[in-house]
C-alpha cells in the first residue's frame, strides 16, 4: 500500500471528519446546555441541504452559493429556535415528570414528522446543487471541490463557535447555563432565552452541514437518516457532553471509515464507525472524554 | 357491563369478523394484531418500568429471522422455530439489559439505539446467511395462504399476550418494575433486587418481540432488513403513544388505530405519517393520557350519568 | 422593603408547604428565617426569588408586587439569591464566576470592573485565587464564591440559604462576618438558617417558622431570651 495513496485517503478521511464534527458538536452543545438528545438532528441537517439547494436553484442562482449558505444555516436555526419554544420549554416549566422520555419522544416524533413531511412536499426525488468550486490540489492530491469547500466551512464555523463560547458574554452564559443552572438563574441570566438560543445554535450547526455537504452527498428526504447515524457514533465514541470529544471523535470516524475502506473494503465504509462504537461502549460506554455516567 | 364480560364479549365479536370482512381487511387486522403485541411488551418495559429502549423493533427481526433461519437453513419444524427465535430474542435482550445496568435514560437510549442498528447492519451485511436486502424467503407456519386462521392465530396472541401483561403487572413483580420506574434507588433501599428485574423485563419484552416478530415473518413469507430500521421503532413509539402510555389498553388502541388509518388512507401516502406523528406532538404537549385517556374520560362521564348505581353499591353488604 | 402577605405555596398539587406566610424585611438590616426542618425556610426564599409561583397572596418588594416577575428580573431589581448547594461552575475560574455574577451589570464595563474589584477587597482570599478553577476549591472557599459572586452586582436584599451548612465552624464564623458588613453596606439580608445561635446573634430581626407558617417574629431582643426553648423546638419539632 502506496504512502501517497494511503494519505489521500487519510486526508478525505479528515475532510469527512470534519464535517461530521459539525453534527457532533450539535448533538453535544445541546445536550450540554438543556440535558436533552435531539434525536432528528439529522432531519435538521435535511432540512439545511433542502434550503440551500431552493436558495439555489430558484432564486440566488449556482454561482452565489456562498451568498445562500448563510441564509440557510440562519433559517434552520431559525427553524429550531420555533421548535424549541413550542415543544420543548415546557420541559423546564415543571409539571413533566420524565424529562428524558419527553425530549425522546418528541423528537423522535419530528423525526418522522420532518422525513415524510420532506416526501409529501418536494417528493422521493434526490436534488443535486452543482458542485461549489472546482476540484482543488492539495499538493500531489486532488480534492473535490465541493469537498473542500464544506471542510472550509466546517473549519470555519466550529472556529467561530469555539470563539463565541470561550470568548463572548454569550459564551459566557451558556457556560455557565452548562454547568450549573441554578447558580446561572442567580446570576439573573434567563434560562429559557439560553435554552432556545442553544437548541437553535445546535441545529444550525447540524443545518450547516446539510448546506455544505448539499452537492456531495445529495438532497433527499432520507438524507438525514444517515448523518444522525454518523453525529450519535461520534457521541458515543467522543464521550457526550465534551466538545473536544466530539470533534476528536468526528475525526477519528472520518479517518477510521476513509481507511477502513482503502484497506479493507469500500462496501462496508459505514459500518466500520460501528465497529469502533461498539469497542468504545464495550470498554468506556460514556465514551472517550464523556462525563461519568452516575448509577441509574 | 362489567369489564371482563366486555372484553370477552369484545374478543368473541373480533374472532367472528372473519365471517364479515373480506381477506385484505382481515390481514390489516392481522398486522394490527402484530403490532399490539409488539407495542404491548414495549410497554412494559418503557411505560411500566421506565426503561425507554429503542432496541424493540430489533428483538422482533431477531426472533424472525432466528426462526426464518433455522427453518430455512436447519430445517427445523416451524413452530419450533418460531419459539426457538422468541427464545434467541429473549435472550439478546437479557444481554442487552445486563450490559446496560448502570446507565442512566439517555445513555440507555443511546446504547440500545446502537445495538438495534448494529443488529440490523449485520444482519443486512451477512448476505451468505441472511440474504441481506433481496430478501429471505420464509416457510409459512400453516398450509394456507388466506389470512382468515393467521387472524385467530395472532388475536389469540395478543389478547394473551395483553392477558399475560396484565397479570404480570397486577401481580408483586409489576409492583416491582414499577417501583424501579418511580426511583431506582428508593426502590433498592427498600430491597427490590432491580439488577434482576430489569433483566427479567429485558428478556421478558424482548422474548415476546421475537415470538411476534417470527409470527409475523412466518405469516408473510418475507422477511427483509428493512423491518429492522429505526422507523418502526418510532412506530412502535407512535403507536404506543397515541393509545396512551402506561395503560394495558393503550397500545391496544394505539396500535389498531395506526394501522387501520395508515391502511384506509393509504391513498394520501406520507401524509399519513405527518399527520400522526403532529398528533403524538400535541398529545406530548397537551394532553398526555392518550387516546386511553379519553375513553376513560368518556367512560367516567358516562358513570357519573347515573348516581342510583352508585347508591346501590354503598348500600349493599359490607365488603 | 419586602413585604410576603399571606403566601401559600407548594411543589406538588394539593400539598401546601407555605400555609399562609406574611413577614416582613426592612431595609439595612438582617433578618434571620429559622425553625426546624420542613418548615418551608427555602421555600418561602424560593418564592421570593421567583423559583415557585405561590397559589395564594403576594409577594411585594419595594412597593411593587413583583408576581409576574421572572428570577432574572427579580434580580435587576435587586433581588439576590444564594441557594443551598452549589451555585458555582466547576470548570470556571473564579474570575469568570465572578464575571458571571456581573451578568446583569456586564454592558457597564468601567462599573463592572470596579464591582469587581470591590468585591475582592471583601474576599482577599478570593483574589488570591483568581484564575483557579471552582472545582477544585474546598468548601469553605466555595461558599465565599457563591456569596462573592452574589455580591458583584451588590443586591438590595440577598436572600441567603444556610450559608454554613457543611462548613467548618472557622469558617463559618467568616461567613458569618461577611455578612456583617454586608449589613454595614447597607444591605437587608434575609437569612435562612439552621445555625440558631449564630442566625440571631447576627440579626436585627427574628422570624420562626414552623409547619409552613410564621410562628413568631420579633427584634432578636425579644427572641434571645427564649434560644434555649427555640433550639429545643428546633431539634425536636414542634410536634402535632
Amino acid at each position: 500500500m502506496d504512502a501517497t495513496l494511503l494519505t489521500q485517503y487519510a486526508l478525505a478521511g479528515l475532510v469527512i471528519g470534519a464535517i461530521y464534527c459539525l453534527m457532533a458538536v450539535g448533538i453535544t452543545f445541546i445536550y450540554s446546555v438543556m440535558r436533552m438528545i435531539n434525536w432528528a438532528m439529522g432531519e435538521f441537517y435535511m432540512i439545511g441541504g433542502y434550503v440551500q439547494y431552493l436558495l439555489i436553484a430558484d432564486w440566488l442562482g449556482p454561482d452565489r452559493w456562498y451568498l445562500a449558505l448563510p441564509l440557510a444555516i440562519a433559517g434552520v436555526g431559525a427553524l429550531g429556535m420555533v421548535v424549541q419554544r413550542v415543544l420543548l420549554r415546557p420541559m423546564f416549566a415543571g409539571g413533566i415528570e420524565r424529562l428524558d422520555e419527553y425530549a425522546t419522544i418528541v423528537t423522535i416524533s419530528l423525526t418522522v414528522l420532518f422525513r415524510n413531511l420532506a416526501v409529501v412536499i418536494f417528493g422521493p426525488y434526490q436534488f443535486s446543487p452543482r458542485d461549489y468550486a472546482p476540484p482543488v490540489q492539495l499538493g500531489p492530491l486532488p480534492v473535490n471541490g465541493s469537498r473542500f469547500v464544506a471542510f472550509l466551512g466546517a473549519a470555519a464555523l466550529l472556529g467561530l463557535f469555539a470563539w463565541v463560547v470561550r470568548r463572548t458574554w454569550f459564551g459566557l452564559a451558556i457556560r455557565s447555563v452548562a454547568q450549573n443552572r441554578v447558580g446561572a438563574l442567580c446570576a439573573g441570566i434567563d434560562l429559557s432565552r439560553i435554552d432556545m438560543l442553544a437548541f437553535g445554535i445546535g441545529v444550525a450547526l447540524a443545518g450547516a452541514a446539510g448546506a455544505l455537504l448539499a452537492p456531495v452527498f445529495l438532497v433527499y428526504p432520507q438524507s438525514g437518516a444517515l448523518s444522525t447515524v454518523k453525529g450519535f457514533e461520534i457521541i458515543v465514541i467522543g464521550g457526550l457532553g465534551s466538545l473536544g470529544g466530539s470533534i476528536v471523535g468526528g475525526l477519528l470516524l472520518g479517518l477510521v471509515e476513509s481507511l477502513g475502506s482503502v484497506l479493507i473494503s469500500p462496501a462496508f465504509r459505514d459500518v466500520y464507525g460501528f465497529g469502533l462504537l461498539v469497542l468504545i461502549l464495550a470498554l468506556r460506554p460514556t465514551g472517550l472524554w464523556g462525563e461519568r455516567a452516575r448509577e441509574a | 357491563m362489567r369489564p371482563p364480560v366486555l372484553i370477552a364479549c369484545g374478543l368473541g365479536a373480533a374472532a367472528l369478523l372473519p365471517l364479515l370482512l373480506g381477506t385484505y381487511p382481515i390481514h390489516v387486522l392481522t398486522v394490527a394484531c402484530y403490532y399490539v403485541i409488539l407495542a404491548s411488551s414495549w410497554n412494559l418495559i418503557a411505560g411500566y418500568t421506565g426503561l425507554f429502549s429503542l432496541a424493540h423493533h430489533a428483538f422482533a427481526g431477531i426472533g424472525a429471522y432466528a426462526s426464518a433461519l433455522l427453518a430455512v437453513r436447519a430445517g427445523a419444524p416451524v413452530p419450533a422455530a418460531i419459539v426457538c427465535g422468541g427464545l434467541c430474542a429473549g435472550a439478546a435482550g437479557y444481554g442487552l439489559g445486563s450490559v446496560t445496568l448502570r446507565m442512566r435514560a439517555l445513555y440507555l437510549a443511546l446504547a440500545t439505539w446502537a445495538f438495534a442498528e448494529s443488529a440490523r447492519i449485520v444482519v443486512s451485511m451477512e448476505y451468505g446467511v441472511t440474504r441481506g436486502d433481496l430478501g429471505l424467503a420464509v416457510p409459512l407456519l400453516l398450509p394456507t395462504s388466506s389470512p382468515r386462521p393467521y387472524y385467530e392465530l395472532f388475536l389469540v396472541c395478543a389478547a394473551a399476550t395483553v392477558a399475560g401483561l396484565a397479570l404480570l403487572l397486577r401481580s408483586r413483580i409489576g409492583y416491582r418494575l414499577r417501583a424501579i420506574r418511580d426511583d431506582e434507588t428508593v426502590a433498592r433501599a427498600a430491597g427490590v433486587d432491580t439488577v434482576r428485574w430489569k433483566r427479567f423485563v429485558f428478556g421478558m419484552s424482548s422474548g415476546i418481540a421475537g415470538l411476534a416478530g417470527a409470527l409475523y415473518g412466518h405469516y408473510v413469507g418475507l422477511l427483509s432488513p428493512a423491518a429492522m430500521q429505526f422507523d418502526e421503532m418510532a412506530l412502535i413509539i407512535i403507536m404506543v403513544i397515541l393509545g396512551g402510555q402506561r395503560t394495558l389498553v393503550g397500545p391496544v388502541i394505539g396500535a389498531v388505530v395506526v394501522e387501520v388509518a395508515s391502511e384506509g388512507l393509504r391513498a394520501y401516502g406520507q401524509l399519513r405519517m405527518v399527520v400522526f406523528a403532529l398528533l403524538v406532538l400535541a398529545i406530548m404537549r397537551v394532553y398526555p393520557p392518550g387516546l386511553a385517556g379519553l375513553g376513560r374520560a368518556l367512560w367516567t362521564r358516562l358513570r357519573h350519568g347515573q348516581p342510583r348505581r352508585r347508591y346501590h353499591r354503598a348500600s349493599g353488604p359490607a365488603t | 422593603m419586602l413585604w410576603v402577605d399571606g403566601v401559600v405555596a407548594g411543589y406538588h398539587e394539593g400539598i401546601d408547604v407555605l400555609r399562609g406566610v406574611t413577614l416582613r424585611v426592612e431595609a439595612r438590616r438582617v433578618t434571620a428565617v429559622i425553625g426546624p426542618n420542613g418548615a418551608g425556610k427555602s421555600t418561602l426564599l424560593r418564592v421570593v426569588f421567583g423559583l415557585l409561583a405561590p397559589r395564594r397572596g403576594r409577594v411585594v418588594f419595594d412597593g411593587h408586587d413583583i408576581q409576574e416577575l421572572p428570577p432574572d428580573t427579580r434580580k435587576r431589581r435587586g433581588i439576590g439569591y444564594v441557594p443551598q448547594g452549589t451555585s458555582t461552575f466547576p470548570q470556571m475560574t473564579v474570575e469568570e464566576t465572578l464575571r458571571v455574577g456581573g451578568w446583569t451589570i456586564r454592558h457597564d464595563r468601567a462599573r463592572l470592573r470596579d464591582r469587581i474589584a470591590h468585591v475582592y477587597d471583601l474576599f482577599p482570599v478570593l483574589a488570591q485565587l483568581r484564575r483557579v478553577r471552582a472545582g477544585v476549591l474546598s468548601g469553605g472557599q466555595l461558599r465565599m464564591l457563591a456569596i462573592a459572586k452574589e455580591l458583584v452586582v451588590m443586591p438590595s436584599l440577598p436572600l441567603v440559604d444556610e450559608p454554613t451548612a457543611g462548613l467548618a465552624p472557622r469558617i463559618a464564623d467568616d461567613v458569618y462576618r461577611l455578612l456583617e458588613r454586608a449589613r454595614e453596606l447597607g444591605i437587608a439580608v434575609m437569612l435562612v438558617d439552621q445555625n440558631i445561635a449564630e442566625a440571631v446573634a447576627l440579626a436585627d430581626h427574628v422570624c420562626v417558622m414552623a409547619l409552613g407558617r410564621v410562628q413568631r417574629a420579633g427584634p432578636r431582643e425579644s427572641v434571645a431570651a427564649d434560644l434555649r426553648i427555640l433550639v429545643q423546638e428546633a431539634l425536636i419539632g414542634t410536634g402535632g
